[in-house]
């Protein structure tokens, strides 16, 4: 059976889900919508009124912004090392979910960025980061690693998507508007799989996955090392280069799960995505969940044993002041993953993907607590500053614009999946059809 | 109920997590504080006594000082207290009055002045005061040169209540330099019977950029005469140069990065963006391929 006949049943059996926008899907996007205005809104508020509409003050100069940056950065990372990987690896079960890591490390790394900018205070002196930059400076490091690594992942994003818009072109059924058809046209650059493309693409695809696992772990060290170059209590650490790795990854994988649990339920992909798929992702899960635990402990415990007077001091806040957070992010959510895909008998669907949810709100809660407590605790100690100055509380502008970066994110995800299949169909190959139009069980 | 149990450990963490990110900075007391009033005089090389009062309140995590709080100095003595005057305490918690050095202000038997600095507190912070008794005293500082050896001299005086100035006798203090954070020791001095002493002045220390040097002379915490304070300034420091002019170094902090990290940039830029090239010359491979193809398909 040729691939075409394959890719164009896939194609008829996706094509619903470009052509058309259920009732729910469009209230869907309102919602969002909804969200990102009323983030425009605080975003209105914080450039009229200055930064004071925030809880970020002289001692505490970083917040949830900063958070929610090394946040998507996080997971944009893992996008790009998970499909990587897997790629590389050639792990056949790979296919049905790979778009989705593709699309989380490309929109991730879109909207990430954005939350640096809501931390400058002075947006006209952006331009003096790239006129006047100095490479010694770690936030240099971080624009040209950034900037390189946009480019790289749009770049192994496309080699990807390369075969299906070819397909997406060819497929004469598809009712789109014409524009989207000629974006298809020009996207698929004449890519119709004779042998000699196919081997260009195969290279460049390899090359470019190879890179994008490289360029991911030196991007995600290089913003770790905003922190650990930083002689600050907590964050001057050898290892929080690998440690953020991890943790973005880790992140990164419960973002993915919780993506396949409601792309499944709402474009119906039962067949496509199994709970094998479940299982195999939450398996990576765990095992990044283990190292980050480990990585955790041997971070604070080494902190904690050396008795370095901020150090001890840090540990005390950290204990006192964030307790339940700590024990959220460090306990739960390193314990709840192991239990329910450690355990056999827990390993359902919904279990994973809810064992994946705490995981993301953990790790988020993980990088609130290197970033707050630490500028709270500094090694001079703040002196001459109003009390309210000296602890970080986020303001309703924060979360309003927080709220808006992650509708941003699900509407981006839910356009992308309306201009191409959110499950690779080029490269899905249909099991003979002797009981049933099953593909890929 | 296997549902079920999921869903709620979910949205309690979500709960949780978002109740302590807005609970952990609410305070918890209503009762007033308590303040804390540090009295400190100081009699200073120009003839005058500085009264400091530093109004803070303590609450469980230390201690913060207290702005805009009226303090009010008094000259305590047998006939009752006497009003010197009323400061707002400042930013830092501080509340400065400088008084004449020579003042009509009563004595005790050992002709030292007792002054007093209250804070009378409102509903969120409770009353505070503090005392402070001294002899107004002066330092002044020189400098001189002897057999190419520097030297720095200070002459201790006593103001007497009669408005006389005697030596200040036999007194151990210390000179030094305000640097950044402190002050920078350079000798300790015991003066002589007629108040009279010197101590040679180091070489090597860094000074502004003409090398300009503050000196000071202090008596510190002194049974008698409290805190005395006596400035000077010579230029026998070293001129200070961010950068050597002659000398352009890579460092961190100068200009010019350090040559390493030049090299270790560009060649992981070139490497990068050299596959990234290679990546982009496939595609457009691929696309001239294609129209090759297509003229073949037509011939």
């Amino acid at each position: 059976m040729s691939s075409t006949v394959s890719s164009d049943k896939l194609l008829r059996e996706f094509a619903p889900q470009i052509e058309h926008t259920s009732r729910l899907g469009k209230l869907w996007i309102g919602f969002l919508i909804v969200v990102i205005c009323y983030g425009w809104f605080a975003l209105y508020w914080q450039v009229s009124r200055g930064h004071i509409v925030t809880g970020m003050r002289d001692n505490v100069v970083w917040g949830v912004y900063i958070v929610n940056f090394i946040f998507f950065m996080g997971i944009s990372y893992a996008g790009a090392l998970i499909s990587g990987t897997l790629h590389l690896f050639h792990a056949e079960w790979r296919k049905p979910i790979i778009r989705m890591a593709e699309f989380i490390t490309i929109i991730s790394l879109l909207i990430g960025p954005c939350f640096i900018m809501l931390c400058v205070g002075r947006l006209d002196r952006l331009p003096n980061l790239i006129l006047f930059g100095r490479i010694q400076s770690p936030i240099t490091w971080d624009v040209i690693a950034i900037s390189t690594d946009i480019f790289g992942c749009i770049l192994f994003l496309y080699l990807a998507l390369l075969r299906d818009l070819g397909k997406m072109r060819d497929f004469a059924e598809l009712k789109v508007p014409q524009w989207q058809k000629k974006m298809y046209k020009i996207l698929a650059l004449g890519y119709t799989g004779t042998p000699d493309q196919q081997i260009r693409l195969k290279k460049a695809t390899d090359i470019m996955a190879a890179m994008v696992i490289a360029i991911a772990i030196i991007v995600y060290s290089v913003l770790a090392w905003i922190f650990s170059v930083t002689l600050q209590p907590g964050w001057h650490s050898t290892i929080f280069g690998p440690y953020f790795v991890i943790a973005a990854v880790y992140s990164g994988t419960g973002v993915l799960i919780v993506s396949m649990f409601f792309f499944r339920k709402a474009y119906h992909l039962e067949e496509h995505i199994t709970l094998q798929h479940f299982v195999n992702v939450g398996v990576i899960m765990l095992v990044l969940g283990a190292f980050f635990g480990y990585f955790t402990f041997s971070e604070y415990l080494t902190k904690w044993y050396g008795s370095e007077k901020n150090d001890e001091q840090l540990i005390q806040v950290l204990l006192k002041n964030y307790f339940f957070l700590f024990i959220l992010s460090n306990y739960v959510g390193v314990l709840v993953p192991l239990i329910v895909v450690g355990f056999k008998k827990l390993r359902t669907i919904r279990n994973i993907t809810i064992a994946a949810g705490i995981v993301v709100v953990a790790l988020w809660l993980n990088r609130y607590l290197i970033v707050v407590p630490t500028l709270e605790t500094p090694y001079l100690p703040i002196q001459d500053s109003r009390l309210a100055w000296q602890h970080y509380s986020a303001t309703w502008v924060e979360w309003a614009l927080t709220a808006a970066g992650c509708a941003m994110f699900c509407l981006l995800f839910t356009i992308a999946s309306k201009l191409i299949p959110i499950v690779q169909v080029s490269d899905l190959k249909e099991e003979p059809l002797e009981a049933g139009d099953i593909y890929l069980k | 109920m296997k549902r079920i149990i999921p869903v709620i450990i979910l949205v309690v963490t979500l709960l949780t997590g978002f109740v302590q990110l807005q609970a952990q900075d609410k305070s918890k007391s209503s009762e007033p504080a308590v303040s804390v009033l540090r009295f400190n005089c100081i009699s200073t090389s120009d003839d005058s006594i500085q009264l400091i009062a530093t109004v803070s309140i303590k609450h469980e995590e230390g201690s913060k000082n207290l702005a805009n709080a009226p303090v009010v100095f008094y000259a305590t003595g047998t006939d009752g207290d006497k009003k010197i005057g009323e400061v707002k305490t400042d930013f830092h918690g501080e509340a400065i009055l400088k008084i004449p050095a020579k003042n009509q202000y009563p004595r005790n038997e050992q002709q030292m002045l007792n002054l007093k600095a209250t804070y009378e507190g409102n509903d969120k912070f409770e009353a505070s005061e503090g005392e402070f008794g001294l002899k107004p005293a002066k330092l002044k500082v020189s400098f001189y040169e002897e057999d190419s050896v520097r030297y720095v001299k200070v002459e201790g005086t006593q103001l007497n209540a009669d408005g006389t100035e005697t030596s200040i006798g036999a007194v151990d203090l210390t000179v030094g330099i305000p640097k950044l954070f402190s002050v920078l020791k350079i000798a300790d001095i015991s003066l002589d019977s007629t108040g009279v002493g010197s101590a040679e002045f180091p070489g090597g220390i860094i000074g502004d950029s003409l090398g300009n040097l503050t000196v000071i002379a202090s008596i510190e915490e002194h049974e008698i005469f409290g805190n005395v304070k006596g400035y000077s300034s010579n230029s026998w420091g070293l001129q200070k140069h961010l950068i050597s002019p002659d000398r352009p170094t890579r460092e961190l902090w100068t200009p010019i990065a350090p040559l390493w990290m030049i090299i270790t940039l560009i060649v992981m830029l070139l490497g990068v963006w050299g596959h990234y090239m290679y990546a982009v010359i496939q595609l457009v491979l691929i696309n001239k391929s294609s129209g090759k193809t297509k003229k073949e398909s037509k011939s």
